[in-house]
C-alpha cells in the first residue's frame, strides 16, 4: 500500500530542535498519511521524544516547519493543536495521580466544548477498555504500569484527535504487558485514528507499523515500510552499533 | 565551527583597588567632622545593615534563603541588655556573649532547619523567628516584656555619637573584610558550589549540611554581635525593635543589591536603610519607596543592581570568538579498534553484590552483583527504564539500597554520603547538570575535592594537569554556563577528575553531542585508559562508544543483569537483541 | 460552657483563616509563587466593605460581592503585570510579593489614615442560648465561608478549569499537552486567591477595629496553616485552619494573646519535624 495514495496528515519538513544548547533533532523530515502507523524508533537520545514535542507544539523548532492537513501549523500552541485533531500522549505516561481514572480522562477533553459531547466520549473509552471502567474511581498513582499506559491512551483519545502521538507506550512495562498494549494501539487504529509510535523495542514497533523511521543522533538515518526494515541488518547497526 | 560569545569571568568578585579603598576607608574616618549628628546616626544604622547584610549573605550563596536572620540580631541585642541591665555586667564582657548566645541558637534551629530545602527551609526559620517573637515579648521576668528592657549602658569608654560611631566603623571593616575573605576562599567557592547545583557539589566531595551549617551559624554570631552593639547604642530594646520586618529587609537587601555579588549586599543595605533616611520623608514615604524599588528592581533587574550593572558591564566588553579549545592535538578517530588489554590479573577494585532496591511497588534493581577491576572500562548498557540510573544513584549513595554492599577496596560505601564517597574515591557525573553554570571553569575544578587533596597548591597544581589533559587551557577564565554544550560535558569530566577518583563513573557522558565532540571526548577517555590506573564505569547508548571504549559490558534489563563480557560477546548475545530490540 | 465557647470562637476564626489559606496554597502549588501580598488583599477587602457599605450605604451582601469581584481583579493584575514572570522562582517571587505588600499596605497607610475603621455590621447582637454567647456575625461568618468553601470544592473537583488546576498542580507538562492553557488558568488561580482572601477580610471588618497593617496576623497564620496542612491541599488547609482556629481561641481564652501566634508557629514547626511534607502534603 503506497502512502502517497492516502492523505498525509501530519508532516515535517526538514525540522530541527534544541534543548537548551543541545541540538537534538536535525533536518528531520517525516510524514504520518490519514489511516496508517507510523513508527519513530532507535536508541534512547536519539531524539524520538524531541520530535514527538515538536508535533505537538510543546517545542518550537529551531528550523523547518510543521504541516497538518496542509495547514502550516509550525509554533502554533498546544491547545491548538489538540483542536485541530493531534494528541500526544507523553513519555512515562503522565497520569495525573491524585486523581481517579475518570478524572484522568475528563481532563483529557479540556477542549472539548459541550457537556454531552464530553460524556459521549467518556462512554466511548470506557467502553474501549473495560478495564477501566472497573477501575473508574480509582486514584490514578495506584494502577499498575499497564494500567496507567491505558488511562494515559484512554486520555488522549478524549479529544477525539484525527492523530495520536504515543511516546514509548511500552516503557517499564513486562513482555506480556507490552503484547496488550500493542492490542490496544491496534484497535484503536482500527478505529479510524493516524498515530504515530515512538519506541526503543524495535520489534514490537515495526509489528504494528505500516511505516517506519529510524532516528540515530537527531537524524533520520533509514526510512522505509516497516516490513522491510524489520529484515534490515542496518535496523540492528543503529541499535548495537555492529 | 560554532561561533559563540564567550563569558569571561563574571563570577568572581570586582578587583579590589586598594587605592581606592583607602580612599574610602579615610573618607568614612573623617565624615563626622562635617556631618551633623543626626546623619551619623544615619550612618551608624546604615553601618549595622551592612553587617547584617554582609552576615546572611554567607549562607545565601549556599542558595538557602533563612528568614531569621533579624532574631539572631535580636537575639543578640536582648543578650546585652539583660547581662548589663539585670546581671550588672559590663558591655565588653556581654558583647562576646551576644555572639555566643546568637550563634547557639543558629546551632539549635539550624539542625533541623537545614535537613529541608528550599520553602520548608524558609517557613521553618520563619517558625523559628515568630516562637522568638513571642518569647520576647511575653517571658516578662527576662526581657521585659512589651516594655523592653532600657537604660542599656554603653561600653566603656564609647560615649557620644561619633563614640559610637568610630566604634561600629571598625566593627563593620573587620566584619566586611572577613565576610569578603570568606567569599574569595575555597570554603566561599564551596558554598557557592552549593548553592550552584547542590548535587553536582555533593558528588564532587563538597560536604553539604557541614558547609551550611557553618554559614548559617557564623551569620548569626554576627546578626547577635551587630544586635549587642545596636542595644547599647540605642539604649533600650523591645519585641518592636526585631520584629518580622527587621528579616524582611535584610532578605531585601541582598535581593535588590544582588545576590551574586558581594559588593550587592552591601548596595542594597545602603540603598534601603540610607537613602529615605537621609531624605527625611515621613515612614509611610518611606515605605512606600523602599516597595516601589522592590517591585521595579524585581521586575527590570533580577539580578539585583550590582548585578545587572555587571552584567552590561560583560556585555560591552564581550567579544565573539569560537568555541575554542585546546585543538590543535590529533585524535584517534572512534571507529580505530581497540586494543583487547589483559587485565585478568587486576586486583577487583569495586565489588557490588546482591544490592535490591524498591520504590514502593517497584523492583528497581534486583540482586544486582558485578565486579571492576584496578584499570579496567565498564559499560553499562540496557534499555530505557531499565535501572541504569537507580544503580548508578545507588553505588554512589544519593540512594540507599534495601540491601546488598557496595565496596570500593574492600570499604563499604552504603550509607555514606555522596560527598565522603566522592573523596574516597568513587566519582559520579551528571547528565543535566554537568557543571557549576556561575562559575569558571577553573574555579570548577578548584572547587572539587579529593581525599589526600593536600594544600592548595598541590590541589592548583592537580587542577592545571586535569585541564591540560582534558584541553581546556583555553577556557580556563570561562564563565562554564555560557560554553558550547559539547565543552560542558567535557567540563564535567574534568571536574570528576579534580576529585582524584579511583573509580570514574560517567553518566550518559557522549548524548546531546555532535559527532565530533563524541570524538574528542572518547579521545580523552583513551587518554585516561592509557595511563592505567584508573577504573571507569560508562553508561551510554551511543553503540560504537560502547564497543570501542569498554573492556567489558554488563547489560542491564528490568533492574536485573541479563548478559556480561567482552563487547565483542555482549553484541553476538542473543538474549540482548531480545532486550533492546523486542 | 466556657469550652463551648471555645469552641465556637475558635470555629470563627478557623472559618476566616480557611478562607484565607486556601487561596494562598492554591497560589502556592499551582503557581509556585509564595504570596507574601495575600495579607494585604485581606486588609483591601476588608476596607472595600467597609467604604461601599459604611460610607455609601450600600446593602452588606452587594459590598461583599463587589469586595470579592474587586479583588479578583485585583488578583488579575498581579499574575499578569508581576507575577507571572516569578512562577517557580520561589525566593524572587517572595521578595516580590513582599514589595507588592509593602507598597499596598504604605499606600493604605496614607490614603486611609491611621485612626481604626469600622464598619457597620449587618447583624449586630447576639444570640444567648443557655449562657453561651453567640455573636449573631460570627455564626454568619462561619455560614458564608462553609457556603464559599464548598462552592470552591465544588468547583475545583467538578468543572473543566477546576480539574484543569489540579492537573496542572500535579503534572504540568502532562496538562499542558491535553490542550490546557497554562497562562489562564494561572490568571485563574490567582483570581480565586484574591477573591477569597478579599472575601474573608470583608466577612472579618463588622467584628474588628479595621487598620491598614490588618492583613499581617492572617497572614502568619495563614502560613502556618499551609505549612501545617501541606501546600496545595485544600482539604488539608482546611483542616489545619480549623485546628489552628482552635488553637488560637484557646490559647487567647486560657492563656495570653499575645502568645498565640508563637504557639501556632510552634506546633507547626514540630510537625514539619515529623512529617516534612505537612499533614496531607502530597508533592
Amino acid at each position: 500500500m503506497s502512502s502517497s495514495e492516502k492523505q498525509i496528515l501530519l508532516r515535517l519538513d526538514c525540522v530541527s530542535a534544541r534543548y537548551g544548547e543541545a541540538l537534538a533533532i536535525e533536518n528531520v523530515s517525516l510524514s504520518a498519511p490519514a489511516g496508517s502507523v507510523v513508527a519513530i524508533i532507535g536508541a534512547n537520545g536519539a531524539g524520538k521524544t524531541t520530535t514527538l514535542k515538536v508535533a505537538s507544539g510543546v517545542l518550537r523548532p529551531s528550523g523547518g516547519d510543521v504541516y497538518f492537513e496542509g495547514h502550516r501549523v509550525t509554533g502554533e500552541r498546544t491547545g491548538n493543536l489538540v483542536r485541530r485533531g493531534i494528541a500526544h500522549c507523553p513519555e512515562g505516561r503522565g497520569v495525573f495521580p491524585y486523581m481517579s481514572v475518570e478524572e484522568n480522562l475528563l481532563s483529557g477533553a479540556f477542549t472539548v466544548p459541550t457537556r454531552a459531547a464530553i460524556e459521549k466520549r467518556l462512554t466511548y473509552v470506557l467502553d474501549l477498555f473495560p478495564r477501566l471502567r472497573e477501575r473508574q474511581a480509582q486514584y490514578a498513582g495506584t494502577l499498575s504500569g499497564g494500567e496507567q499506559q491505558m488511562v494515559a491512551i484512554g486520555r488522549a483519545l478524549m479529544s477525539s484527535p484525527k492523530l495520536l502521538l504515543l511516546d514509548e507506550p511500552t516503557i517499564g512495562l513486562a513482555p506480556k504487558i507490552v503484547q496488550q498494549v500493542a492490542e490496544l494501539i491496534r484497535r484503536i487504529r482500527d478505529e479510524g485514528v493516524s498515530i504515530v509510535l515512538v519506541e526503543q523495542n524495535a520489534e514490537m514497533a515495526l509489528d504494528l507499523a505500516d511505516y517506519a523511521y529510524v532516528l540515530e543522533g537527531g537524524r533520520i538515518r533509514l526510512e522505509g515500510p516497516a516490513g522491510e526494515l524489520k529484515t534490515s541488518s542496518l535496523v540492528r547497526e543503529a541499535y548495537l552499533g555492529i | 565551527m560554532n561561533k559563540v560569545a564567550l563569558q569571561p569571568a563574571a563570577a568572581m568578585p570586582a578587583r579590589l583597588s586598594w587605592a581606592g579603598l583607602a580612599v574610602l576607608l579615610a573618607l568614612l574616618v573623617a565624615v563626622p567632622s562635617f556631618l551633623g549628628d543626626y546623619l551619623v546616626h544615619v550612618l551608624i544604622l546604615t553601618l549595622f545593615a551592612i553587617v547584617l547584610g554582609v552576615s546572611y549573605r554567607l549562607l545565601l550563596t549556599a542558595d538557602a534563603a533563612s528568614f531569621c536572620h533579624g532574631t539572631f540580631y535580636g537575639i543578640g541585642g536582648y543578650t546585652v541588655a539583660i547581662l548589663t541591665v539585670k546581671a550588672g555586667f559590663s558591655f565588653w564582657s556581654a558583647f562576646p556573649v551576644a555572639g555566643l548566645t546568637a550563634g547557639l541558637a543558629a546551632v539549635i534551629i539550624g539542625y533541623p532547619a537545614l535537613r529541608t530545602r528550599g520553602p520548608y527551609f524558609f517557613l521553618m526559620t520563619f517558625g523559628f523567628l515568630m516562637v522568638m517573637e513571642s518569647i520576647f515579648a511575653n517571658f516578662d521576668k527576662l526581657t521585659g516584656g512589651f516594655a523592653g528592657i532600657a537604660n542599656i549602658p554603653p561600653p566603656t569608654g564609647v560615649s557620644g555619637v561619633r563614640a559610637f560611631y568610630y566604634f561600629t566603623l571598625a566593627f563593620a571593616v573587620l566584619s566586611v573584610a572577613l565576610f569578603w575573605a570568606i567569599d574569595r576562599s575555597r570554603w566561599g567557592l564551596e558554598l557557592r558550589a552549593l548553592g550552584d547545583s547542590n548535587d553536582l557539589a555533593q558528588a564532587a566531595g563538597i560536604s553539604r549540611f557541614r558547609n551550611m551549617i557553618l554559614a548559617f551559624v557564623l551569620g548569626a554570631v554576627f546578626a547577635g554581635l551587630t544586635g549587642g552593639i545596636y542595644a547599647s547604642y540605642i539604649t533600650f530594646v523591645a519585641p518592636q525593635s526585631f520584629n518580622f520586618w527587621v528579616s524582611v529587609y535584610i532578605l531585601t537587601y541582598a535581593v535588590i543589591g544582588g545576590s551574586r555579588q558581594f559588593s550587592g549586599v552591601i548596595v542594597g543595605a545602603i540603598y534601603i536603610t540610607l537613602l529615605p533616611i537621609v531624605f527625611n520623608w515621613s515612614q509611610n514615604l518611606v515605605a512606600l519607596f523602599v516597595a516601589a524599588s522592590i517591585v521595579v528592581i524585581m521586575m527590570l533587574f533580577p539580578e539585583g543592581i550590582v548585578g545587572t550593572l555587571v552584567r552590561w558591564n560583560r556585555e560591552r566588553q564581550s567579544s565573539s570568538r569560537p568555541g575554542g579549545l585546546d585543538d590543535e592535538r590529533p585524535f584517534s578517530p572512534v571507529a580505530a579498534a581497540k586494543q583487547q588489554r589483559d587485565l585478568s590479573n587486576a586486583r577487583p577494585l569495586l565489588e557490588v553484590s546482591g544490592l535490591d532496591k524498591h520504590f514502593g511497588g517497584l523492583h528497581a534493581t534486583k540482586s544486582v552483583s558485578f565486579m571492576i577491576r584496578e584499570g579496567e572500562t565498564l559499560g553499562l548498557i540496557g534499555p530505557n527504564g531499565a535501572g541504569k540510573t537507580t544503580l548508578f544513584n545507588l553505588i554512589s549513595g544519593f540512594i540507599r539500597p534495601d540491601t546488598g554492599t557496595v565496596e570500593l577496596d574492600g570499604v563499604a560505601l552504603v550509607g555514606k554520603t555522596p560527598d565522603r564517597i566522592a573523596r574516597f574515591g568513587l566519582t559520579r557525573t551528571f547528565q543535566a547538570s554537568a557543571v557549576f553554570d556561575k562559575l569558571t571553569v577553573q574555579e570548577n575544578l578548584q572547587a572539587a575535592n579529593a581525599a589526600g587533596r593536600g594544600s592548595d597548591a598541590e590541589h592548583a597544581t592537580l587542577v592545571d594537569e586535569v585541564l591540560e589533559l582534558v584541553g581546556l587551557n583555553a577556557v580556563r577564565d570561562v564563565q562554564a554556563g555560557s560554553l558550547p554544550f559539547g565543552t560542558k560535558k567535557l567540563v564535567g569530566l574534568a571536574v570528576a577528575l579534580a576529585t582524584r577518583p579511583r573509580l570514574l563513573c560517567l553518566d550518559e557522558p557522549v548524548t546531546g553531542l555532535t559527532g565530533k565532540e563524541v570524538e574528542r571526548f572518547v579521545d580523552v577517555l583513551r587518554r585516561l585508559q592509557a595511563r592505567g590506573d584508573l577504573a571507569i564505569l560508562l553508561v551510554e547508548h551511543r553503540m560504537p562508544v560502547i564497543m570501542n571504549v569498554c573492556d567489558r559490558v554488563i547489560v542491564l534489563s528490568f533492574g536485573e543483569i541479563v548478559s556480561q563480557g567482552t563487547p565483542k560477546q555482549v553484541q553476538a548475545d542473543p538474549i540482548v537483541h531480545e532486550v533492546y530490540l523486542g | 460552657m466556657l469550652t463551648i465557647q471555645i469552641v465556637i470562637n475558635g470555629l470563627a476564626m478557623g472559618a476566616s483563616l480557611a478562607l484565607v489559606s486556601i487561596g494562598l496554597t492554591l497560589i502556592f502549588s499551582i503557581l509556585r509563587v509564595t504570596n507574601f501580598a495575600h495579607g494585604v488583599l485581606y486588609m483591601l477587602g476588608a476596607y472595600t466593605v467597609a467604604y461601599l457599605s459604611g460610607v455609601l450605604g450600600w446593602n452588606y451582601f452587594v459590598a461583599l460581592a463587589a469586595a470579592g469581584l474587586a479583588l479578583a481583579a485585583c488578583g488579575l493584575v498581579l499574575e499578569v503585570a508581576l507575577f507571572s514572570r516569578f512562577h517557580g522562582k520561589l525566593l524572587e517571587g517572595a521578595v516580590m510579593a513582599i514589595g507588592v505588600a509593602l507598597f499596598i499596605e504604605a499606600a493604605a497607610w496614607i490614603v486611609f489614615g491611621g485612626n481604626p475603621r469600622s464598619s457597620p455590621a449587618p447583624f449586630p447582637g447576639v444570640w444567648n442560648v443557655g449562657g453561651i454567647i453567640l455573636h449573631k456575625h460570627r455564626i454568619f461568618v462561619m455560614l458564608a465561608s462553609a457556603v464559599l468553601v464548598g462552592s470552591l470544592y465544588l468547583f475545583v473537583t467538578y468543572s473543566r478549569h477546576g480539574r484543569a488546576m489540579r492537573a496542572m498542580q500535579q503534572n504540568a507538562y502532562a496538562a499542558s499537552l491535553q490542550g490546557i492553557d497554562v497562562e489562564r488558568i494561572s490568571i485563574l488561580t490567582f483570581m480565586i486567591g484574591g477573591a477569597l482572601a478579599g472575601l474573608a477580610g470583608g466577612l472579618m471588618a463588622p467584628l474588628q477595629m479595621m487598620l491598614p497593617n490588618m492583613g499581617a496576623a492572617p497572614l502568619l497564620l495563614a502560613f502556618v496553616v499551609i505549612i501545617l496542612g501541606g501546600m496545595g491541599s485544600v482539604g488539608g488547609a482546611l483542616v489545619a485552619a480549623i485546628f489552628i482556629g482552635m488553637v488560637q481561641s484557646v490559647v487567647i481564652s486560657l492563656w495570653t494573646p499575645q502568645l498565640a501566634l508563637g504557639v501556632s508557629f510552634f506546633l507547626a514547626m514540630l510537625i514539619l519535624l515529623v512529617r516534612p511534607k505537612g499533614l496531607f502534603g502530597h508533592e
